[in-house]
């Protein structure tokens, strides 16, 4: 079904619609707000959170060629900035429980790695400008492309390429020397 | 960074990000293959870090909650079909419709009320008035749709409330709200587990709560996005409040026995 489509069902009320958007988008927006929280119990909160808002929304929302994606990036990311802006939290709480999607259920050693890594990302973006994380954040966390990153961001292709090279070459340096250290 | 290398780097991590292999993404672009192979290495550990999924538990009941409410909202703007009070037998209906118009219509006082908010002098009225209605309500089917009444009642006071920048009392509402919220799952606990062949009254409630849910729902949305900041936090928490106290006594009716 064309998302367009899909938006318009969605906008007239039929549930079914909103579903398939709730749906194609979850995981995605999940990842990204446990990236830039880093607290598994908020992350669910606030991706509960986008979604009301969402739908409380979408008869605002226009479609013209801008991704739904990419507006509920723009919610997602406004809920990222009253979280921290209202807790006063610093990004610094400890991962719990993360669950890899490419690691075997219920196996201990690969559920350790995983949350070792994604702790060491998210110390590392730490490291990065707000851009470039928040680049970092919906490239690989959110899985938008940079036409969608650009939309969510309001910044154009071409700042969204550069944000992105330049955080993953400063990455690879606070990655590789944290590898050194061990 | 050249924008030629910069397109590179960005065509190569969407392939890597739809599961193309490294390798393969070198050798699509041999002469840059030294330049981008620790780029995208680290754009690999990226993406395999950032590739968490929610629990399961998690994502299941987050999914009924948006049904519950998507569902909620289509029922509110479908025509009303059934009267009021339908279901009861006939001698009820008498009985209510008697008390009713002895409490709403029969008293100017009662009427002027009805109007009022937290700091009125005529707000204790309302609220005695609440009492006695509630005092008259026999069934738990109508006592749970009364307190379904009053939480709506409620949300609307803070909405208007919140308008006047008043956390204090947005405060005191929100825990009457509650209050309402606790009744309404008691009640519905109570609806459940009535006698064989009360599957029409408990579907009749749940519809009724849903609809209230609904509805007090869009009612705090828009005071959310109106109310000043102070009174903000109070609303939010009490949207939240509302959509899970509604929630759970759903949960409740339908677990309850004779639910369906």
């Amino acid at each position: 079904m064309h998302e367009e489509s899909l938006i318009q069902r969605a906008k007239q009320g039929e549930p079914e619609a909103f579903e398939q958007l709730y749906e194609a988008n979850f995981d995605r927006i999940y990842r990204y707000l446990l990236l830039k929280v880093r607290n598994r119990a908020d992350a669910e909160d606030m991706t509960q959170q986008v979604f009301l808002k969402a739908l409380e929304s979408i008869g605002s929302f226009r479609w013209r060629g801008v991704p739904f994606s990419a507006w509920l990036f723009r919610i997602a990311r406004n809920q990222a900035v009253d979280y921290f802006r209202k807790k006063g939290k610093q990004m610094t709480l400890p991962l719990d429980e993360a669950r890899s999607v490419t690691t075997a259920d219920f196996d201990p050693v690969a559920l350790a790695e995983q949350k070792l890594r994604i702790e060491q990302l998210a110390t590392a973006c730490q490291s990065l400008s707000e851009a470039q994380r928040e680049v970092i954040s919906l490239r690989f966390a959110g899985g938008l492309s940079v036409a969608e990153t650009a939309r969510a961001m309001g910044k154009s292709e071409g700042a969204v390429k550069v944000s992105q090279h330049d955080a993953i070459v400063k990455l690879r340096h606070i990655l590789s020397s944290s590898d050194g250290e061990k | 960074m050249a924008e030629g290398f910069g397109n590179i780097l960005d065509e190569c991590i969407d392939r890597l990000l739809r599961g193309e292999s490294l390798e393969q993404c070198l050798q699509r672009y041999p002469e840059q293959a030294a330049e981008l192979r620790p780029l995208l290495q680290v754009a690999l550990a990226a993406q395999q870090a950032s590739a968490v999924e929610p629990r399961p538990e998690f994502k299941a009941e987050a999914r009924y909650q948006m049904h519950s409410l998507l569902h909620a909202r289509e029922r509110k703007r479908q025509p009303k079909r059934l009267p009021l009070l339908g279901w009861l037998p006939r001698w009820a209906t008498i009985m209510l419709a008697a008390v009713f118009v002895f409490l709403v219509a029969g008293s100017g006082t009662v009427a002027a009320a009805s109007g009022s908010l937290p700091g009125d002098t005529l707000y204790a009225v309302k609220l005695a008035t609440e009492r006695v209605q509630r005092a008259f309500t026999f069934s738990n089917t109508g006592k749970a749709k009364l307190e379904a009444e009053f939480a709506g009642r409620r949300a609307e006071e803070m909405a208007r409330i919140a308008e006047k920048d008043d956390p204090e009392k947005v405060e005191a509402l929100l825990s009457r709200l509650e209050g309402h919220l606790r009744q309404i799952e008691k009640l519905a606990a109570k609806v459940g587990k009535g006698e064989p062949g009360d599957g029409k009254q408990v579907a009749a409630l749940r519809q009724h709560l849903q609809r209230e849910a609904a509805k007090d729902m869009d009612i705090l949305g828009v005071a959310e996005g109106a109310a000043p900041d102070q009174a903000r936090p109070a609303i939010t928490s009490a949207k939240d409040k509302l959509i899970q106290g509604y929630l759970a006594a759903l949960d409740t009716l339908e677990s309850s026995g004779a639910g369906g």
